[in-house]
C-alpha cells in the first residue's frame, strides 16, 4: 500500500482556505490515491470510509464538494445522497462500479451533480470536479443548466438531467459528450456571440481523451444533428450562425421550463 | 397419426371382408339345407298325390324364391360349370332322399331361352317322381336374396370412420401436452425466461412435465450462478482498475505509462463487454423513438478522433423505436470488430421502406464461411486461424446479435472479394414516425 491510513478518522486538518473535497469510499487504497491526486492538483482533501465518518466531517469541517461512492458498507451511497439532499446543496460527484444508464439517471434525479463510472481515469475526475464547482458557483444551485430541467428551442427539447436531445417529432437524437456540452453552452447564452475559446472551454469540461478536434469540427457535427444537414456546412439555414472573426451564435429562442 | 389411420383402415377392411365372406357362406349353407328340405318335401308331396292334382299342388307349394311345376320331362339343364356351385345342394338332397340318383335328380339352370341365353339368376332342379314324371322347380339364386351386403359394408365403414375420428381427437388431446413439452424443450435456451410447463393431461405426461420443469429450474439456477459470479468478478475488477489508473498517472516513463493505460483500456472494454452480455435481455432501459444515424455518427467520429480509419456514408436517418445505449453498444461492437480485424470500417446507412439498413465493411481476412454462424455464440473466437492477438472475450457479436434481434432486426455476415467482411444490419423503422418525417 502506498499510503498509510490516517491515524484518526475524524481528525480535521488545518483549513488553508483552498477548496475542500471530501472523498467517501470504503476502498482505502483508492481513497488515498484519489486524495493524493486531488491534493497534487491544489485541493484540500478529507477522506471518509462510510456514512458515519462522512457525517462526522460534515459537522466539523467546511466541505465544498463530496466525491461519493455508491457501494458503501452500511448505508449505501444512494441513501446518503438522499439524506444529504434533504438539507444540503453541497456539490456531489457520485462514483459507481455499476455504470448502467439507469443508475446514472437515478443518481442525477436524486440530486447528484455528476456521475462517474469506474474505472475512471484521474483527469476525468478532475475535469468533472472542476466543471461541477464552476457550475454551482455560477448558478448557486446544485443542478445543471441554471436549474431548468427542460430547455426547448424551435420545438426541440433538451433534458438537462438525462443529457438528452429530442427533435420536434419527439425522436431522441444521440449527442456525444462534447456536442452536448457545446449545445449547453449555446443554450445558456442564446443570441449571443460565443468565441471559440469560450466554446472550447465548455466542451472541454468533460473530455477525457486527448484528441480534441478543433471547435469548428465540433460545431459542424452539432449542426448536422440539429439542422438535419448531412454535411453540417450550410450556414444560411443553420441554427448556429458563424460570426466571422468572432465565433458562433445560437439563433433560436430558448425556453427554460 | 398416419400409422393409426392406416392400421385402423386395414383392420377394418380385412374384418369386413372375412365377415361378409363367412356371412355369405353361412347364409348359403343354411339356405341350401332349407332349400333341399323344401325340394324334398315338394317331391314327396307330388309323389304321394294323384296325377290329376299334381300340377295344382305344385302351384300351391310354390312361393317366395321357389316356383314348382309338374311335368312329363326333366327341364333342368346340367352343365359342367354348374357342378361345383350347385353340388352342395345336390349332395344335401341325395343325403335326405337316398333313392335319388343321377338319373332322377338334376340340378342346373332352366332351359336356354329362344336367343340361347341362360338366366344365370335361376337354378332349376328337376326331381324324378319315380313314375317317369318330374317335378321341375326353379329357385331364384340365393346370393341375390342377400343383396344388402353392400349396405352392411357402408354401415360398418361409417362406424370405422367414426372410430377413427374419435380416436384421432383422443390421441391429439392426450399427446398435446407432449407436443408442448417438445416445444418447451426446443425453446428452452437457459437464459430466456421460458415459463414452466402446465402440469395437465394424462398422468405420464404430467410426470414428464414436472420433471422437465425441475430440470429447467436447475439449469436456470446454474446459469444464474455462473452469471452472478462473472458479474461479481467484473464489478469487483473495476475498483482495482481505477486504482491502477491513478498509480499509472504517477509514472514518469511516458511510453510505459501509455502502454499500461492501453492495457487498462482493453481490460475495461472486456469487463464492459462481459457485463453487457450478462445483463442479457433484461435491459432496464426504456425503448423510445431515436435516430440511428446520430448514434452511428457519434461512434464513427469518436473512433476517427482517436485516429482510426472510419467513414460514414449514406443519407439514411433510421428513425426507429429502440434502446439507445443498447444500440450504441451493438454498433460499437461491430465497428470495433471491423477496426480490430480489418483496420478500416466503412459504415453506411440507408433508409428503405419500413426498414433501415446499416452496412459495415472492413478489409480484414473475413471469417471462414463455415464459421459465419458460429461466431455469434458466446466466447467464440476465430483467432486461432488468424495468428493475431486481438484481445476481447468473444462476446461482441453475441451482444450485437442479441440487441439487434431484440429490436426485431437481423444481422448478416458475408465475406467480400478480394478480402474483407461485410456486416449488414437491418432494423424495422418506427412506422408512425416515418410518416411524420416524410410529410
Amino acid at each position: 500500500m502506498m499510503q498509510k491510513p490516517p491515524q484518526n478518522d475524524s481528525v480535521v486538518p488545518v483549513d488553508t482556505g483552498a477548496t475542500q473535497v471530501l472523498v467517501v469510499d470504503d476502498d482505502r487504497s483508492l481513497q488515498q490515491l484519489v486524495a493524493k491526486f486531488l491534493r497534487s492538483n491544489g485541493y484540500q482533501v478529507l477522506t471518509a470510509q462510510d456514512g458515519r465518518e462522512m457525517h462526522e466531517y460534515l459537522r466539523r469541517a467546511r466541505v465544498d464538494l463530496i466525491v461519493l461512492d455508491v457501494m458503501l458498507p452500511g448505508t449505501s451511497g444512494i441513501e446518503l445522497l438522499r439524506e444529504l439532499r434533504r438539507n444540503s446543496a453541497v456539490p456531489i460527484v457520485m462514483l459507481t462500479a455499476q455504470g448502467h444508464e439507469t443508475d446514472r439517471i437515478l443518481g442525477l434525479e436524486l440530486g447528484a451533480d455528476d456521475y462517474l463510472s469506474k474505472p475512471f481515469n484521474p483527469r476525468e475526475l478532475l475535469a468533472r470536479i472542476r466543471s461541477v464547482l464552476r457550475r454551482t458557483s455560477a448558478s448557486g444551485t446544485g443542478t445543471n443548466s441554471g436549474g431548468a430541467r427542460h430547455v426547448a428551442f424551435e420545438g426541440w427539447r433538451v433534458d438537462t438531467l438525462r443529457r438528452e436531445l429530442s427533435n420536434p417529432d419527439g425522436v431522441s437524437i444521440d449527442l456525444s459528450t462534447s456536442e452536448y456540452d457545446l449545445l449547453q453552452a449555446f443554450l445558456n447564452a442564446p443570441q449571443r456571440v460565443l468565441t471559440r475559446d469560450q466554446l472550447l472551454d465548455a466542451a472541454r469540461n468533460r473530455i477525457a481523451t486527448g484528441f480534441d478536434r478543433s471547435i469548428d469540427v465540433q460545431v459542424s457535427r452539432l449542426r448536422r444533428k440539429i439542422d438535419g444537414d448531412v454535411d453540417g456546412t450550410d450556414d444560411t439555414t443553420s441554427k448556429i450562425k458563424t460570426i466571422r472573426g468572432q465565433g458562433y451564435m445560437f439563433m433560436p429562442e430558448v425556453i427554460k421550463t | 397419426m398416419l400409422v393409426l389411420v392406416l392400421g385402423l383402415g386395414l383392420f377394418h377392411a380385412a374384418s369386413l371382408l372375412t365377415y361378409t365372406a363367412s356371412l355369405n357362406s353361412e347364409l348359403s349353407a343354411q339356405d341350401n339345407v332349407r332349400l333341399a328340405e323344401r325340394l324334398v318335401a315338394i317331391r314327396n308331396a307330388l309323389k304321394a298325390a294323384p296325377s290329376i292334382e299334381r300340377e295344382t299342388l305344385a302351384h300351391q307349394m310354390s312361393g317366395g324364391p321357389v316356383d314348382a311345376h309338374w311335368g312329363q320331362r326333366a327341364l333342368a339343364v346340367e352343365t359342367p360349370a354348374d357342378s361345383s356351385t350347385r353340388a352342395p345342394l345336390k349332395k344335401l338332397m341325395t343325403s335326405l332322399v337316398p333313392e335319388l340318383t343321377r338319373e332322377t335328380l338334376r340340378v342346373g339352370t332352366s332351359p336356354p331361352l329362344q336367343d340361347g341365353a341362360i338366366d344365370t339368376h335361376l337354378t332349376m332342379v328337376s326331381v324324378g317322381l319315380g313314375d317317369g314324371t318330374w317335378a321341375n322347380v326353379t329357385v331364384v339364386n340365393s346370393g341375390h336374396l342377400h343383396g344388402s351386403s353392400t349396405s352392411i359394408a357402408m354401415a360398418t365403414t361409417l362406424m370405422a370412420i367414426g372410430v377413427m375420428v374419435a380416436t384421432w381427437l383422443l390421441v391429439r388431446w392426450s399427446t398435446r401436452p407432449l407436443r408442448a413439452l417438445a416445444d418447451a424443450a426446443q425453446q428452452f435456451s437457459g437464459s430466456a425466461l421460458s415459463p414452466p410447463l402446465s402440469d395437465t393431461g394424462p398422468h405420464e405426461v404430467r410426470e414428464a412435465a414436472t420433471a422437465f420443469n425441475g430440470m429447467q429450474r436447475r439449469i436456470r439456477s446454474l446459469i444464474q450462478d455462473r452469471a452472478l459470479s462473472l458479474a461479481a468478478i467484473s464489478h469487483d475488477l473495476k475498483t482495482p482498475l481505477t486504482r491502477l489508473r491513478f498509480r499509472v498517472d504517477d509514472l514518469s516513463d511516458q511510453e510505459l505509462k501509455q502502454s499500461i493505460a492501453d492495457d487498462i483500456d482493453e481490460m475495461e472494454e472486456m469487463i464492459n463487454g462481459t457485463i453487457a452480455f450478462l445483463r442479457g435481455e433484461a435491459s432496464p432501459e426504456d425503448s423510445r423513438p431515436l435516430e440511428l444515424r446520430a448514434i452511428l455518427e457519434n461512434i464513427c467520429f469518436d473512433h476517427a478522433d482517436r485516429g482510426y480509419e472510419v467513414s460514414l456514408s449514406g443519407s439514411g436517418k433510421g428513425i426507429l423505436h429502440g434502446q439507445s445505449s443498447e444500440l450504441k453498444r451493438a454498433f460499437s461492437n461491430l465497428i470495433q470488430n471491423a477496426l480490430k480485424y480489418g483496420d478500416v470500417a466503412r459504415v453506411s446507412i440507408t433508409d428503405a421502406p419500413g426498414r433501415v439498413e446499416v452496412v459495415i465493411e472492413d478489409d480484414g481476412p473475413g471469417i471462414p464461411s463455415e464459421q459465419l454462424i458460429a461466431v455469434f455464440t458466446p466466447f467464440y473466437r476465430v483467432d486461432q486461424s488468424r495468428g493475431r492477438e486481438t484481445g476481447g472475450v468473444g462476446l461482441g457479436l453475441t451482444v450485437a446479435d442479441r440487441v439487434v434481434t431484440a429490436h426485431e432486426g437481423t444481422i448478416k455476415l458475408t465475406n467480400t472479394t478480394p478480402r474483407g467482411l461485410r456486416v449488414v444490419v437491418t432494423l424495422p423503422l418506427a412506422p408512425t414516425l416515418q410518416a411524420v418525417r416524410s410529410s
